[in-house]
C-alpha cells in the first residue's frame, strides 16, 4: 500500500496493489486508518482518493471496508474519489450504489 | 541381371587381391580410376581388409541389397560380402536398386549399403524412398570425406553406421550385423505394436458397444491398450448392470484381466449372484490363481489387482444399487440437477486383501438422473492441473464431441474411462446439467477461500474457456460470497460442520448454476428491503447477498437461506 499526500491540491492518495477482498481488506484497514490520522481528517486535505490499480476483484468485506473510510472521510467534511481500472470492480461499485456517494474514476 | 557388373579377368583379377586381404581399386589402372571419378567429388578405394570379427561368421544368411555405381567397388563388395557367407543383390543407381527392391519385397533384405554419390540421385534420395517404402529396413550409407555433413540427415532416415571410404572390412561387416539386428528389432517390433494396436480396436470397440442413448463415454487409453472397461448390458427388462473396472497396468494383460472379469460379471449377473458375491470371487481368484500363478511363473512380486464400480439399476423399484472398491466414488446428478457423491471411501481393490470390505448401498432414483463414473487416471490427471475431475471430464467430453483432443492429455499417466450413465426415467430436461465442481469445505476455512476461489477458476477456465471476463468475475464474485457466508454464518467457523458447493454447466441454455449450502438455520431477514435501504443509507450488513442478489440472473433460496441457488448467463 502506497500514500501519497498533495498538499498543494489538498488530495490524500491511497493506492491498493490488488484486489480488495476479505483477505486483504482486513490487513489494510488500519494501515488505511493510520494514514488518515497521521495526515489529520480533514485538515491538510479535503478529497481522499482511493486508488485500485490492479484490482480485479472487490467483495463485500472490501466494500465494507470503502463504506467505513467514506463515513470516516464525510464525517470531517471530506470527499471521497475512487480510481479503477477494471470494468468489473467499476460495475461492483455501480450496482451496490456506492457511485451515489463516492466519485468513480477510471484509471 | 546381378552378379555380372565387371569383366571376368578384372573379377579374376580382384580375387586374387582378396585372397591377399588387401586391396585397393588404384591398383586397377588409370581407366578404372577414371571411370569411378566420373561423378561426385573424390573417389577411393572401397575396402580395407582386414581379418573380420567374429560376429560376421554367425550370420551368413543375411541378405543385403548394395547400391555402388562403380562397377569394380561392386564386385570388391560383393565378392568381399559373399565370402563371409552374405547374400548380395548389388544395384549400380537408385533405379536398379528400387527395382530389385519391388522385385523381391519389402521384407526380403536384412539391411542396404548405400554409396552417397549415384548416377541418378543421391544414396540421401534412396533412403528417403526406402523410409516410405520400408521403414523397418536398416542401412549403411558409404562416403567420402567430404560427405561428412550429410552424416545427420543419413543418421535421420534411418541409417545405423556411416563409413568413410576405403572401407574397413571388420567395420563393414560390424556395421551390416549392426543394422541386420536394428532390422529385425523393428519388425518384430512393428509386429507386436500391430498385435497389441489390433487388441486396442477390439478393446475400444468392446468399451464403444454400450448404447449411446444409455452412457455418454470418453475413453482416452494411454497406449493402445490397458485396463480400464466398461460394461452396461439388461439383466432383464427393467434391471441393468454396469461396470467399470481399472486393473493395475497399462498393458496388453490389464486389457485381458478386466475383460476376464467382465465376462465373469456378465456370466454370474446374469445367472443371479448378487454383485458382492461376484466381486468376492474375483478377489479371491486374483489372489489365490492369478497373482499365485504370475508369482511363479516371473518371479513377480507386484500382484494385478482390479479397482471396480458396479451399478444394479432397476427401474420398476427406482433404485439403484452401488459396489465400489478401489474406484473413485462414483457421483449420482438428481433429476433437479444436485450432484452427491455415493458412499465415502469404498473398499480396497479386488486382489490386494483375503478378507475384502464389499458392500453394496442403495440410492433412490426417482426421477432419473445421471450417475457419473470414472477411473483414477482421469482423478490423477485433475490433480496434475488443480482441477476438479469431473470439469476434466466435461473438457475431454467437449473435445472429443469437436474432434480436438485436449493438450492436457500429453500428461496423463494412466488410461483414462469416463461414463455418465443415464438413469430410466428421465424427463427431456432431466441431465442436461452437467456438474463440473462438487467440493465441500470445512466450517474454518475461511481464510483459505482465495485458494479455494482460485480452484474454481481454474476449472472454469478448463470447462468452458469461452466464458467471458464478466460473466467469469460474477459467477467467482457471487460464489466467494455466498461461500464466505455459509463458513461464517451458516457453520459459524467450526470445522465439524461442512458446506457443499457445486458448479454445474446447463448443456442446453447455456448457463451456470451454483448451489452452495450449509447446515445453519438460513436467515430471517427481507433481503430486498436491505437492497432498499441500501441505496439510499450506508448499512454496513449483508453486504454479501446484496451483491449475490445483483450478480446471478436468478437467485432461489431455500430452507431459509440455507441453501442458495445462483443462475449465471453465458
Amino acid at each position: 500500500m502506497n500514500t501519497n499526500l498533495d498538499s498543494v491540491n489538498g488530495i490524500l492518495t491511497v493506492t491498493i496493489p490488488g484486489d480488495l477482498t476479505s483477505t486483504t481488506a482486513e490487513p489494510l484497514r488500519p494501515a488505511i486508518y493510520g494514514a488518515l490520522e497521521k495526515q489529520g481528517i480533514a485538515r491538510t486535505w479535503k478529497l481522499f482518493r482511493l486508488e485500485l490499480p490492479a484490482a480485479k476483484m472487490v467483495d463485500s468485506v472490501g466494500l465494507n471496508l470503502i463504506v467505513s473510510l467514506l463515513k470516516i472521510v464525510q464525517q470531517n467534511g471530506g470527499k471521497m474519489q475512487i480510481a479503477c481500472a477494471n470494468a468489473n470492480v467499476h460495475r461492483t461499485f455501480m450496482f451496490t450504489r456506492l457511485d451515489k456517494q463516492i466519485e468513480l474514476v477510471k484509471l | 541381371m546381378e552378379k555380372r557388373l565387371a569383366p571376368a579377368f578384372l573379377i579374376d583379377r580382384l580375387k586374387a587381391n582378396l585372397r591377399r586381404f588387401s586391396f585397393s581399386s588404384e591398383r586397377l589402372g588409370g581407366r578404372y580410376r577414371a571411370a569411378a571419378l566420373s561423378h561426385g567429388p573424390v573417389r577411393k578405394p572401397i575396402l580395407q581388409m582386414s581379418s573380420a570379427p567374429e560376429t560376421a561368421s554367425t550370420n551368413r544368411t543375411r541378405r543385403v541389397l548394395v547400391v555402388e555405381d562403380d562397377a569394380i567397388n561392386l564386385t570388391v563388395l560383393r565378392l568381399a560380402l559373399e565370402k563371409w557367407g552374405y547374400q548380395i543383390s548389388p544395384a549400380h543407381d537408385v533405379k536398379g536398386a528400387q527395382d530389385k527392391f519391388r522385385h523381391v519385397g519389402a521384407d526380403h533384405f536384412d539391411c542396404v549399403i548405400s554409396d552417397y554419390w549415384l548416377p541418378d540421385q543421391t544414396g540421401l534420395d534412396f533412403l528417403k524412398w526406402l523410409k516410405i517404402e520400408e521403414p523397418s529396413l536398416a542401412s549403411v550409407m558409404l562416403t567420402t570425406d567430404n560427405d561428412r555433413s550429410l552424416i545427420t540427415e543419413s543418421l535421420r532416415l534411418g541409417v545405423v553406421d556411416f563409413l568413410e571410404k576405403p572401407v574397413n572390412i571388420q567395420k563393414l561387416l560390424v556395421a551390416i550385423d549392426t543394422a541386420s539386428l536394428q532390422t529385425a528389432r523393428r519388425r518384430h517390433l512393428q509386429k507386436s505394436e500391430s498385435a497389441v494396436e489390433g487388441l486396442g480396436r477390439i478393446q475400444r470397440w468392446m468399451v464403444r458397444t454400450v448404447e449411446t442413448q444409455l452412457i455418454e463415454l470418453c475413453f482416452h487409453p494411454k497406449f493402445e491398450a490397458g485396463g480400464d472397461f466398461l460394461g452396461r448390458f439388461q439383466i432383464n427388462s427393467h434391471i441393468f448392470c454396469c461396470l467399470l473396472t481399472d486393473v493395475s497396468g497399462h498393458d496388453p494383460q490389464a486389457a485381458y484381466i478386466s475383460s476376464y472379469f467382465h465376462g465373469i460379471f456378465r456370466g454370474m449377473s446374469l445367472q443371479g449372484s448378487p454383485l458382492k458375491d461376484i466381486f468376492r470371487s474375483f478377489n479371491q481368484f486374483l489372489l489365490k490363481e492369478w497373482n499365485q500363478e504370475e508369482k511363479l511363473r516371473q518371479g513377480n512380486t507386484a500382484s494385478t489387482s482390479v479397482a471396480a464400480v458396479a451399478l444394479l439399476v432397476d427401474s420398476d423399484q427406482h433404485t439403484v444399487s452401488v459396489l465400489t472398491n478401489g474406484a473413485p466414488v462414483p457421483v449420482q446428478v438428481q433429476p433437479d440437477g444436485r450432484a452427491k457423491l455415493m458412499g465415502e471411501m469404498g473398499g480396497p481393490p479386488l486382489g490386494w486383501f483375503p478378507d475384502i470390505e464389499i458392500c453394496t448401498t442403495q440410492y433412490s432414483t426417482d426421477g432419473g438422473g445421471t450417475i457419473y463414473l470414472w477411473t483414477d487416471g482421469l482423478g490423477d490427471l485433475a490433480d496434475t492441473f488443480g482441477v476438479h475431475p469431473l470439469s476434466l471430464a466435461f473438457a475431454l467430453q467437449e473435445g472429443d464431441r469437436n474432434g480436438a483432443k485436449l493438450p492436457m492429455l500429453k500428461s496423463a499417466n494412466d488410461d483414462i474411462l469416463f461414463a455418465a450413465v443415464l438413469l430410466p426415467e428421465n424427463d427431456p430436461g432431466v441431465g442436461l446439467l452437467q456438474p463440473i465442481i462438487l467440493e465441500m469445505y470445512s466450517g474454518n476455512q475461511t481464510p483459505e477461500i482465495d485458494e479455494i476461489a482460485a480452484g474454481w477458476e481454474r476449472n472454469f477456465r478448463l470447462a468452458i474457456p469461452n466464458m467471458g471476463d464478466a460473466a467469469e468475475h460474477d459467477i467467482l464474485l457471487a460464489s466467494r460470497e455466498a461461500v464466505l457466508n455459509a463458513l461464517k454464518h451458516g457453520c459459524q467457523g467450526r470445522a465439524e460442520k461442512t458446506v457443499r458447493f457445486q458448479a454445474s454447466y446447463h448443456r442446453l441454455d447455456h448457463f451456470i448454476r451454483i448451489w452452495v449450502e450449509d447446515p445453519g438455520p438460513g436467515h430471517d431477514f427481507d433481503v430486498n428491503a436491505h437492497a432498499r435501504e441500501m441505496a439510499h443509507s450506508l448499512i454496513d450488513e449483508h453486504r454479501g447477498l446484496i451483491c449475490i442478489m445483483h450478480l446471478a440472473r436468478k437467485v432461489q433460496f431455500e430452507r431459509g437461506g440455507a441453501t442458495v441457488i445462483l443462475d449465471f448467463p453465458l
